[in-house]
């Protein structure tokens, strides 16, 4: 990492920490399904999810304790996510909803332990979560209308003529929805990630004028924490929102 | 917007502070470790149906149990003290109820008692003014009675008076008719 040092170029490699490990190599006719870092970090997150929920749900009593409450605010708070933006017919998806909210949440959160390793912070997961959660939206939209979901991509009531501008604008809008919600939460937590890597590599270059960069990182640490929820939080609520547009159309 | 100028910063700095060390590595592994997609995509399937195989047949029918069942338990406190606050009121209704039945027989009662008191008490009275007006009849009848005899003996004294006078005075004596007939007219005049 410090390899650089020596010569005066940045002591630290920010791109490093997103650079993935083969743990246990693992080779399937042809398929490399390796337990790497990334999925060790994913097993971790599930593993310290159900943890905490088979712990806070334990002793089921009337009057919760502290870890009960912890737990139960998150259920009341996704499922007053799928009621308020999917509504009454949302409840099939709570479940889903709520362990994606976790799973992304965990894995935000744990990447920001040192030498974790973020699993959000790579796109190809993000995009497949999203494509994942867009092919999905859009078979229940169809189940749901039939042919009739497509009227998704023209706003009621609106004149016929301008359906040459709202048709293209709207299928394209549809289409980017993936693109957009991978990259949001990719480029969130690899930009937080790497920022954080780049103080730290000042604050050992500039010796005892690094308190400076320093101070910044204490801060860009606590906005990280802030923003590794809030992403876990709008990529959640942004699956809500397709799921209600494909059970409502708009 | 604050954010999109943090990520081009923060990517900025990456080509500032890797420079031509990072380009020959060839940039971001995100990007450049290709071969490693596959597995990453196959760890994040079985994590993540794990995850959710436990949180909707584990944890979430769990959590929906012990939150359903405080919604339930408060939602039966409240029932049951909306009913006995309704027993309550019944019991207060039917002791108004009580308390008004029993006023009004009080008052029956009361009523009646006053009316028999007032019927006998006319009754008695009546008899009593009956009694009295008989006697005040009979005596009124008696003093009548003995006015008139008076009267009349006045009247016959009269007239005798008036005869023997006329004999004294002028010597004839008048028939006892006339002497009488004029004793009534003054005594007629006096009255």
């Amino acid at each position: 990492m410090a390899q650089g040092a020596q010569d005066g170029s940045f002591p630290v490699d920010p791109l490093h920490q997103f650079e993935i490990q083969r743990l246990v190599t693992v080779n399937v006719g042809g398929l490399d399904l390796s337990f790497t870092n990334s999925a060790l970090w994913m097993v971790i997150a599930v593993a310290a999810i159900t943890g905490f929920m088979m712990m806070a749900t334990r002793g089921r009593s009337l009057v919760p304790g502290r870890l009960q409450s912890c737990a139960e605010i998150l259920y009341e708070m996704i499922a007053g996510m799928v009621r308020q933006n999917v509504g009454s017919e949302g409840r099939v998806y709570f479940p889903f909803i709520f362990s994606l909210f976790l799973f992304v949440l965990f894995g935000n959160l744990l990447g920001m332990i040192p030498i974790s390793f973020t699993f959000t912070s790579h796109l190809v997961v993000t995009f497949f979560m999203a494509m994942v959660i867009f092919l999905a939206v859009t078979v229940i939209g169809f189940i749901c209308h039939g042919a009739g979901y497509l009227r998704l991509f023209f706003p009621h009531g609106a004149p016929l003529w301008t359906a040459v501008i709202l048709v293209p604008i709207e299928i394209i809008s549809y289409l980017s929805r993936p693109i957009s919600l991978s990259m949001r939460l990719f480029a969130n937590m690899m930009a937080g990630h790497i920022l954080l890597k780049v103080f730290a590599g000042f604050t050992l270059l500039m010796g005892i004028a690094g308190v400076v960069p320093l101070a910044a990182l204490v801060g860009i640490t606590a906005l990280e924490f802030l923003v590794a929820v809030l992403q876990a939080y709008i990529f959640t609520i942004l699956t809500c929102v397709y799921l209600h547009d494909a059970i409502h159309l708009h | 917007m604050a954010r999109i100028t943090t990520i081009t910063l923060a990517v900025a700095a990456v080509a500032l502070a890797t420079g031509p060390a990072g380009a020959a590595e060839g940039g971001l592994p995100q990007l450049t470790q290709t071969d490693t997609y596959v597995s990453q995509i196959f760890w994040l399937i079985v994590t993540f149906a794990a995850l959710y195989y436990i949180m909707s047949k584990k944890v979430l029918p769990r959590l929906g149990q012990v939150v359903e069942g405080r919604r339930e338990k408060i939602d039966d406190d409240l029932g049951r003290a909306e009913r006995l606050r309704a027993e309550a009121e019944e019991v207060m209704q039917a002791y108004e109820k009580a308390l008004g039945t029993a006023r009004g027989e009080a008052g029956a009662i009361l009523k009646a008692t006053s009316d028999e008191i007032k019927a006998d008490t006319a009754q008695r009275l009546d008899v009593v003014a009956r009694e009295q007006a008989e006697r005040n009849r009979r005596e009124e009848a008696e003093i009548e009675e003995a006015m008139a005899r008076a009267t009349g003996d006045l009247a016959g004294m009269a007239t005798s008076a008036a005869q023997a006078v006329t004999q004294k005075l002028i010597d004839v004596t008048p028939a006892e008719s006339a002497a009488r007939a004029a004793v009534d007219d003054v005594m007629e005049g006096r009255r």
